[in-house]
C-alpha cells in the first residue's frame, strides 16, 4: 500500500514537471517568434513608419516589399522615451523578395522606426518584436 | 483497345518530355553558358570554406528565418572577428538562400549595446547601377551610448579585395580586412560624417561606395 502511494506520488510529480516544462517551452518559443508588423504598405519617398508605443525590443528590420525585383533604399532606427534617435542603420538597399534586408539587433526599451530612403515611393514591410 | 494503349503511351511520352524539359530549364538556370555550375556568392568568401563553423547566433535567429537560411547555410556561420571596438563586438557572417546571399552582423558583447545585420545578394541582376559589381558591402551603424554619439563602420569583402579605406570628415583612414570582414570604430563621429568607402581589388581596380547615398 505504501509502495503504491509512493509510486502514485512519484507519477504526479513527474506529470507536474512535464507540464511546467511544456509551459516554459511554449512561453520561450512564443517570445522568440513574436513579430510585430508595424508597416506593411506604401511609404512615400522619405517617409517612415513608427511603432505606436514603446516596448522592450530585441530587433527591428525592414525591406522594400513591392511587386518588383528592383532594390529600394531603407533604414531602421530605435528611439528612446525622449524620442532621441539612439540607433540608426544608415541607408541600405533592400528587397524582401531577394532577401536584401536590414536589421538592428540590440535590445532595449524603444520605439522602432523604418524609413523609405529612396526618391520614389514603394511598399515596405517593417517588423520588430515582441 | 489499341487506341487507348496509344493514348496512354502518348501521355506517358508527353509527361516524360515535360519532366526532361523542366530538368533542362532547372539545369540551365544553375549553370553558365559553358555548362559549368555557376558558383554561389558564398564561394567568393574564403572564410566560409575555411576554419571551424560557429554556432548560429540567437540574436539573428529572426533574420535567418526571414531571409531564407537553409540547412547547409546554417552550418556555415563564421565569426570573422571578436572583441571589436568600444562594445567588444563580434563580426559574424553567414550565407543564405543556398549560398546565393550573404549576411553579416555586428553583435555587441552586451545585448543592450549597438548591433546590426545586413543581408544582400552580391550577384543579383537587380542591383542598381553603381552598386552592381561591388566586391564588398559596407554599412555604418550610428548609436548613442551613455550619452556619447559614435559610428561603427563594418562589412564584408570578397577574396579579390586587397585593401579598404574610408573617408571620415574629409580624411582617409585605412581599414584592416580580416577573414573577409572589416570593422572600424569611430567614437564621437556622426553617421553623416562617414562618406566614401574605397576598395582596391587585386587587379588594382578601385571601387567606391558612398555610405550616405548607398551607391
Amino acid at each position: 500500500m505504501v509502495r503504491l502511494l509512493s509510486l502514485r506520488s512519484w507519477h504526479v510529480k513527474r506529470v507536474g514537471v512535464l507540464v511546467v516544462t511544456m509551459v516554459v517551452a511554449l512561453v520561450v518559443a512564443g517570445s522568440a517568434l513574436a513579430v510585430v508588423t508595424y508597416k506593411n504598405g506604401f511609404l512615400g519617398a522619405g517617409g517612415f513608419a513608427t511603432t505606436t508605443g514603446y516596448n522592450n525590443r530585441d530587433w527591428n528590420r525592414a525591406a522594400f516589399c513591392g511587386p518588383t525585383s528592383i532594390l529600394y533604399k531603407a533604414a531602421v532606427g530605435y528611439y528612446n522615451a525622449d524620442m532621441v534617435l539612439m540607433h540608426y542603420s544608415g541607408v541600405v538597399w533592400t528587397n524582401c523578395a531577394s532577401g536584401d534586408t536590414a536589421a538592428l539587433e540590440n535590445n532595449g526599451y524603444f520605439k522602432s522606426r523604418c524609413w523609405n530612403k529612396d526618391t520614389v515611393g514603394g511598399d515596405y514591410v517593417c517588423q520588430t518584436d515582441p | 483497345m489499341l487506341n487507348r494503349s496509344r493514348s496512354l503511351r502518348f501521355l506517358v511520352a508527353v509527361g516524360a518530355c515535360s519532366a526532361a524539359l523542366a530538368a533542362s530549364v532547372t539545369l540551365a538556370l544553375s549553370t553558365n553558358a559553358a555548362g559549368v555550375q555557376a558558383p554561389a556568392a558564398r564561394d567568393s568568401f574564403a572564410v566560409f570554406s575555411t576554419g571551424p563553423a560557429a554556432a548560429p547566433e540567437p540574436e539573428v535567429a529572426h533574420l535567418a528565418d526571414y531571409v531564407g537560411v537553409d540547412g547547409t547555410d546554417r552550418t556555415q556561420f563564421r565569426v570573422l572577428a571578436a572583441g571589436l571596438g568600444r562594445f567588444h563586438s563580434r563580426l559574424v557572417a553567414f550565407p543564405a538562400r543556398s549560398g546565393n546571399n550573404v549576411c553579416y552582423s555586428l553583435l555587441a558583447a552586451r545585448l543592450a549595446d549597438p548591433g546590426m545585420s545586413y543581408c544582400y545578394a552580391p550577384d543579383s541582376a537587380a542591383r542598381p547601377l553603381g552598386l552592381a559589381g561591388e566586391r564588398f558591402s559596407a554599412v555604418a551603424l550610428q548609436s548613442v551610448t551613455d550619452g556619447q554619439l559614435g559610428t561603427q563602420l563594418f562589412g564584408v569583402a570578397e577574396d579579390t579585395v586587397s585593401a579598404i579605406r574610408v573617408n571620415v570628415a574629409g580624411s582617409w583612414r585605412a581599414v584592416q580586412i580580416k577573414r573577409n570582414g572589416f570593422y572600424v570604430d569611430f567614437p564621437g563621429v556622426a553617421h553623416a560624417d562617414v562618406g566614401l568607402v574605397e576598395a582596391t581589388l587585386d587587379t588594382g581596380l578601385k571601387q567606391l561606395h558612398d555610405i550616405q547615398t548607398g551607391l
